[in-house]
């Protein structure tokens, strides 16, 4: 039997949604014995997720107020924290995989006795070790952007060379708990009166990871529409706070204490959330553990100024971006209508909101606009910069992407996005044969080196910009990091390499630039004959 | 410690109860201690209210703290109470004498000159943890007022080689070479990232340790 150990010690939102890639360990090696380690005050979150044999805990609270305190010795906190990862210690690991890449974890990974460490460890030096080039996207990449080109859940997994398996069991469901809620859910689809099989629409009251919350104006149109049809019943989900509990009792009011509420606790949520045909939610663990539970969801982000990552997994859900004061029940009962094939009345068919579904493609799950003014540049943007990252990465060049956006998007529109990326390109080109040609003086005479690390600096420098060439900076940074040698010549060497094979990076997305450029530069009429001319050919 | 156990003695009062005498004073009511403990209680009500983990300065012969205990009981679903004596021959004449039946009361007693033995007992830094209210039972304070005085101004020692003693035995083989030297924690931690570099497995938990106290657990790469 295998041993594994995943550091989770960072935030809930990074422990229920590891249930993917431990569900995909577990599915991919039955045998495998899955050990996490956390802070005490998180453990309770891992009570809903299968596959875990162990939980080791760190009590911070304790060990920060020792510390913080003069009347405490250091010691009690030294003793406390030793003793709490001497197991983890002890033990002989086949696999660490630094799930979260945060700071404790990548120290604790470094010591740890294993065979195999996935994801970022720390060097005797004291800079970070990226296990393979999917860790150093991880660690590299990734923090440089607004939001994931390439989801969390597809790095995780290839940095830890698991296959993600969708039909994997990731949520432990307590089976007491499931009984009673397929029987109450039973009833609750029989109280309308004209079906026996009302579609359960449940609405999630809880707050989002980032502390947003769903506005009620919103949430009472869509509760009056569906309460108002013969196909739907809604049911409003509450996990125990006060400020839910007046949400909902405000929100009964407005219907005359008709509506169905479930305030449920951590261990009972998934027998609910397996129980509703879709939900409503904000980006909370109700939302993790529906989608893990394979439930469709509409994701609500409130209050959003722009595209931000989504904590969804499986194709086929939607999230919806909230214009700060734009009501989103339209858009809600038309992706319903679209879902269930019902007529529920709709005010408008434009939106103020931008709505985005999941969809699987030849690279994994992304999102793609379905609804609301688009972006075209910022839409470009992303599946450009996508497809260029997964070749970053080592997989093939999406054609398919590629035609598609060339025969869907405005000549305008393409021509300036690819100005635009080339006009980044070039500026981080001349960079860089800048720095290759301040290489060739550290060759002549060492007394160059402070200016090559000059330029070196500029040219990593650029990764933190928004130019689109950040990804493959960023992974040069990471390869330099990776440099284990203490000899200068070999080191310069070794960065030699790096640089060229930036400059190999670059020309790919030249290529994938012409490639869409190609579509830019020739008139609409022209496209034509030349999909004829290939189509003959 | 001589003269004061000359001078001390058990009194009873008028309604029957025993009032020890230390130094001509006496800790309680000659009259009534009950009486007397519960006007002392009632004065804390506030804080009784909104704290229900109490650390009270000084014994006396305990009216006072079965007073207090009675009104936490009436507000608290749960309560603690602790109380620090440093007469030791007063704790032995109680606990011979009356001690307390409920169980939610504790003595901390130790010698005026070792009050930083009070701060090595896991058990009373898990209730000093806890935040208590502080209650002084003013006679006993004003007796030993240089003991109360030291306690309330501790501060733990800082040098690793102070408190090598309390470590862990994997603890004490890491620092074994600090033993005789003046380096606190975060001294050391500080040479981990500046001169001595990652030379140990341990170091590695002590910069997680730094990372954890200092609550900078940063996600966005390392």
């Amino acid at each position: 039997m295998s041993k594994i150990l995943i550091p989770i010690l960072t935030n809930r939102n990074d422990i229920f949604s590891a249930c993917h890639l431990i569900g995909s360990i577990a599915n991919e090696n039955p045998h495998t014995e899955i050990s996490v380690l956390t802070f005490k005050d998180l453990e309770i979150h891992f009570s809903v997720i299968a596959n875990i044999s162990n939980i080791y805990s760190i009590d911070r609270d304790f060990i920060s107020s020792i510390n913080d305190s003069p009347l405490y010795s250091d010691s009690f906190a030294l003793n406390n924290f030793f003793a709490s990862i001497q197991d983890c210690i002890d033990t002989e690991w086949d696999k660490v995989i630094n799930f979260s890449n945060d700071e404790v974890s990548s120290y604790l990974c470094s010591m740890f006795n294993a065979k195999e460490t996935a994801g970022t460890t720390i060097s005797t030096f004291g800079s970070p070790v990226t296990a393979n080039t999917w860790s150093t996207y991880y660690n590299f990449v990734s923090p440089q952007m607004q939001f994931d080109v390439i989801s969390r859940n597809s790095i995780r997994h290839n940095m830890s060379s698991t296959n993600y398996h969708a039909d994997a069991t990731r949520i432990r469901v307590n089976q007491e708990y499931a009984t009673v809620a397929a029987s109450n859910f039973t009833k609750i689809r029989k109280t309308k009166d004209t079906t026996s099989n009302a579609n359960i629409i449940g609405i999630s009251l809880k707050r989002s990871f980032q502390g947003r919350m769903m506005d009620f104006n919103s949430v009472v149109e869509v509760v009056e529409t569906l309460e108002s049809s013969d196909r739907y019943r809604a049911v409003l989900i509450l996990s125990g706070s006060q400020e839910e509990k007046e949400f909902a009792n405000e929100l009964n009011y407005k219907f005359n204490n008709t509506l169905i509420s479930i305030n449920t606790d951590l261990a009972a949520s998934p027998s609910v959330l397996m129980n509703v045909d879709f939900l409503i939610t904000t980006n909370n663990e109700h939302l993790i553990l529906a989608d893990a539970l394979d439930t469709k969801i509409i994701e609500v982000k409130p209050e959003s100024t722009g595209r931000e990552n989504s904590s969804v997994v499986n194709p086929g859900n939607f999230v919806i971006f909230q214009k700060e004061t734009t009501s989103i029940s339209n858009d809600i009962i038309l992706m319903l209508n679209e879902e269930f094939e019902t007529e529920l009345p709709i005010t408008s068919m434009y939106s103020d909101n931008s709505i985005y579904t999941h969809i699987e493609d030849d690279y994994g799950v992304s999102m793609t606009q379905i609804r609301g003014d688009i972006d075209i540049q910022q839409e470009l943007r992303y599946h450009i910069e996508r497809c260029y990252h997964y070749q970053l990465l080592g997989f093939p060049i999406n054609n398919e992407l590629i035609t598609h956006i060339r025969d869907n998007t405005g000549k305008e529109e393409l021509a300036a996005f690819v100005t635009k990326s080339k006009d980044e390109l070039t500026e981080t080109v001349k960079v860089l044969l800048a720095t290759l040609r301040s290489l060739k003086g550290v060759k002549q005479s060492k007394n160059n080196l402070n200016s090559f690390i000059g330029y070196l600096d500029n040219l990593i420098q650029r990764s933190r910009t928004d130019s689109i060439t950040r990804g493959a900076i960023a992974m040069f940074e990471g390869n330099v990091e990776n440099i284990d040698t203490t000899n200068s010549e070999e080191n310069i060497k070794a960065i030699e390499t790096f640089l060229f094979k930036l400059k190999n990076d670059l020309q790919i997305l030249t290529n994938m630039l012409n490639e869409v450029a190609s579509r830019a530069t020739t008139s609409a009429h022209e496209r034509v004959n030349e999909d004829i001319q290939q189509t003959e050919a | 410690m001589e003269e004061r156990k000359k001078q001390y003695e058990l009194k009873t009062s008028r309604n029957g109860l025993t009032v020890p005498v230390i130094n001509g004073i006496h800790l309680h009511s000659i009259y009534n201690p009950i009486k007397e403990a519960e006007a002392f209680a009632t004065g804390f009500a506030d804080t009784l209210k909104e704290n229900n983990n109490i650390l009270i300065l000084g014994l006396g012969f305990g009216y006072h703290v079965e007073e207090i205990a009675k009104q936490l009981n009436s507000m608290h679903d749960s309560y603690n109470i602790i109380i620090l004596e440093s007469n030791q021959e007063l704790v032995q004449e109680f606990n011979k004498k009356r001690n307390f039946k409920d169980k939610n009361i504790k003595i901390f007693s130790c010698k005026p000159e070792k009050v930083d033995r009070l701060f090595v007992d896991l058990e009373f830094i898990s209730f000093l943890r806890s935040k208590p209210s502080i209650i002084k039972h003013d006679p006993s304070f004003s007796l030993e007022k240089k003991f109360f005085m030291e306690f309330l101004k501790y501060k733990a020692p800082t040098e690793i080689s102070q408190y090598f003693d309390l470590l862990t035995e994997p603890l004490k083989s890491y620092f074994v070479d600090l033993e005789e030297e003046t380096i606190t924690i975060k001294d050391y931690i500080y040479s981990i990232k500046t001169k001595k570099g990652i030379t140990h497995q341990y170091d590695y938990c002590l910069l997680a340790f730094d990372t954890i106290i200092n609550k900078k657990n940063t996600t966005r790469g390392v």
